[in-house]
């Protein structure tokens, strides 16, 4: 025990020093990235990020382009899901609601439940109105990227496949003879996927899980980051290295289950304040539109709305269609359709329940979180009707994280195949790489890291948006003909 | 008569002895037989990105698998009668 002690003294000495060194160096170039991919420009007397801006005119332009196929398609998609169209020839391919389910576990995150908070914070409550209007926008967006990504995948010859934004990027340019350009924009979103799903899609959520699991235990675990991290890594190495089809089997169905039954444990408290509700939805709705004491007015809110809901769904960024490349099937619309639900249920239902679980509490007691913020904010919400939640949320914050991060690392390493080919040694590198890089989650402050990571994963939108932009035709002409055989009978419903 | 028998099959004693009580009633019937196994598999479960990806390899030789062990030997079995034998495999419960 004492030499365990001792042991723990002197890691956290060394992590000490490595944190120091690690954040001296970056620092300076996290300022200068995050001042390029965040370059604001003032609007109507707010400051507001050009690449927002970017996400959220491609979203209107999808939507509009698209016909709103984020209404069309809405009930076609849950006829996907449900199996409605499912020919019994082939099952056993993957179904459209395991695509769906794996997707969603991806994006289903830590944003759900600290980013809200973040984002009511910052923006005040009528952040939560534009978050909305983000997650219905972005369906569109999703769609685009979901049927590009299926289109474009790569087939090899021994069966497998590779796909998402990296690929048609340069298929998509090169078919219209811009292949230099294809090739450049194909290498800079896999560098920036690779990067990103090392960052965003590992550290930060193993930092975050750490950071709840020791909040939760009262501090129990301060000075021993490194052997969380370190257990951590060994359950996502036993995953994506070996092979441990239980482990993933477990999260993948508890993440569901963990989801819904944080929605309807939200439900539950947002009713036992029901007397709130009104003026919390009326907060909402006039924040929206007069910012009141919020920095930049409603335009800073709107801003803050858009950047958060981008965080939590993915829209824009591409990440899922990698995901939805994956499976098997004769028409890239169906999984585009179905991909529309993702920012619907990431976003639409549970960041708004979120929000609203905040929002009732912030009438009922402005000041009932004290100095807390992020997920500590979203638990002290639930606290105030049930003492024990923290317990069961810092759990499902776990399992978030740990689905996430088994996600990402298949986004990452599809980032890594597409630059370093897909050699057996590779991947295995790559892997381990993921691994280390889980521990180190958990182990240092990473301000600056994560600083980088997060602009380069909005800095892959700008390439991404601009090839959806390119493609946008090509998907409308197979939306149409794929509703027009669906009109004529021409595809058949296998069960009504 | 046109007429079709179908018998499910997964490599038990059980499933033989249906099997061998089919072949009576179809030489009987003068009917076709079709023997099938079924790959346990739901269309409802969760999966990690990259069991997504391997499932269409997966499907695969879980059908070949399924073909060789059990129904591949038994058709092959009956080859000398003058049934009309044809073998399916399908994924499902």
């Amino acid at each position: 025990m004492l030499f365990f002690g001792i042991l723990a003294g002197f890691t956290s000495n060394v992590y000490a020093g490595i944190d120091e060194t690690i954040n001296a160096a970056t620092a300076p170039l996290a300022a200068i990235i995050g001042k390029i991919v965040f370059f604001k420009i003032p609007l109507f007397g707010a400051e507001v990020p050009i690449v927002v801006l970017w996400l959220v005119a491609g979203a209107v332009f999808f939507t509009v382009y698209m016909k709103f196929i984020n209404l069309r398609g809405f009930w076609h998609a849950i006829e996907l899901v449900r199996g409605d169209y499912a020919d019994p020839n082939s099952h056993g391919e993957v179904s459209h609601f395991q695509a769906l389910a794996t997707a969603v576990s991806g994006t289903v995150g830590i944003g759900n439940i600290g980013g809200v908070a973040i984002a009511v914070t910052v923006g005040g409550a009528g952040a939560t109105f534009w978050l909305i209007v983000a997650g219905f926008l972005g369906m569109s967006t999703k769609f685009v990227e979901c049927t590009l990504g299926v289109k474009y995948r790569q087939e090899f010859s021994d069966g497998h496949v590779s796909g998402g934004p990296m690929y048609y990027l340069r298929k998509g340019f090169s078919d219209r003879g811009m292949e230099g350009f294809g090739k450049f924009m194909g290498t800079f979103y896999a560098i920036g996927i690779f990067i990103g799903a090392l960052g965003i899609g590992n550290m930060f959520q193993s930092n975050q899980a750490y950071v709840q699991m020791n909040t939760v235990t009262g501090g129990a675990l301060d000075g021993y980051g490194w052997l969380f991290g370190l257990i951590l890594a060994a359950v996502v190495f036993s995953v994506i290295i070996g092979g441990i089809k239980s482990i993933a089997r477990v999260t993948e169905k508890v993440v569901p289950f963990m989801a819904i039954f944080y929605c309807i444990f939200a439900i539950i408290v947002i009713l036992m304040n029901a007397g709130s509700i009104p003026q919390a939805i009326s907060n909402i709705f006039t924040g929206a539109f007069t910012g009141e004491g919020v920095a930049g007015g409603a335009i800073g809110a709107m801003i803050i709305g858009f950047q958060r809901a981008v965080f939590s769904n993915e829209a824009g960024i591409g990440s899922a269609s990698i995901a939805h490349a994956a499976v098997k099937t004769d028409e890239p619309v169906t999984e585009g359709i179905v991909s529309l639900l993702e920012p619907f249920i990431d976003t639409i239902v549970i960041c708004t329940i979120t929000a609203l679980v905040i929002g009732t509490a912030q009438v009922a007691d402005p000041a009932f979180a004290g100095d807390a913020v992020g997920v500590a904010m979203t638990s002290a919400a639930f606290e105030r009707e049930f003492s024990w939640f923290p317990i069961p949320l810092a759990f499902a914050a776990l399992l978030f994280a740990f689905s996430t991060m088994i996600s990402w690392s298949y986004y990452g390493l599809k980032g890594w195949t597409y630059m370093f080919g897909e050699g057996e040694a590779g991947q295995t590198f790559y892997k381990l790489l993921f691994c280390v890089f889980v521990a180190l989650g958990c182990m240092v402050q990473l301000g600056p890291i994560l600083d980088i990571s997060d602009a380069l994963v909005f800095l892959i939108c700008v390439p991404n948006i601009l090839g959806l932009y390119f493609l946008a035709p090509i998907v409308k002409r197979e939306m149409e003909s794929y509703f027009a055989r669906i009109d004529s009978g021409k595809i058949k419903k296998f069960r009504s | 008569m046109a007429q079709k028998l179908l018998v499910a099959l997964d490599g038990s004693d059980g499933s033989k002895r249906a099997l061998a009580v089919a072949v009576q009633h179809a030489k009987l019937a003068k009917s076709d037989l079709i023997l099938t196994y079924v790959i346990d598999w739901s269309p409802y479960s969760f999966h990690t990105p990259q069991e997504l990806e391997d499932r269409h390899m997966r499907r695969e030789s879980e059908i070949t698998r399924a073909n060789e062990s059990v129904l591949t030997p038994e058709a092959a079995a009956l080859k000398g009668s003058s049934l009309n034998v044809e073998t399916v495999v399908r994924h499902g419960k």
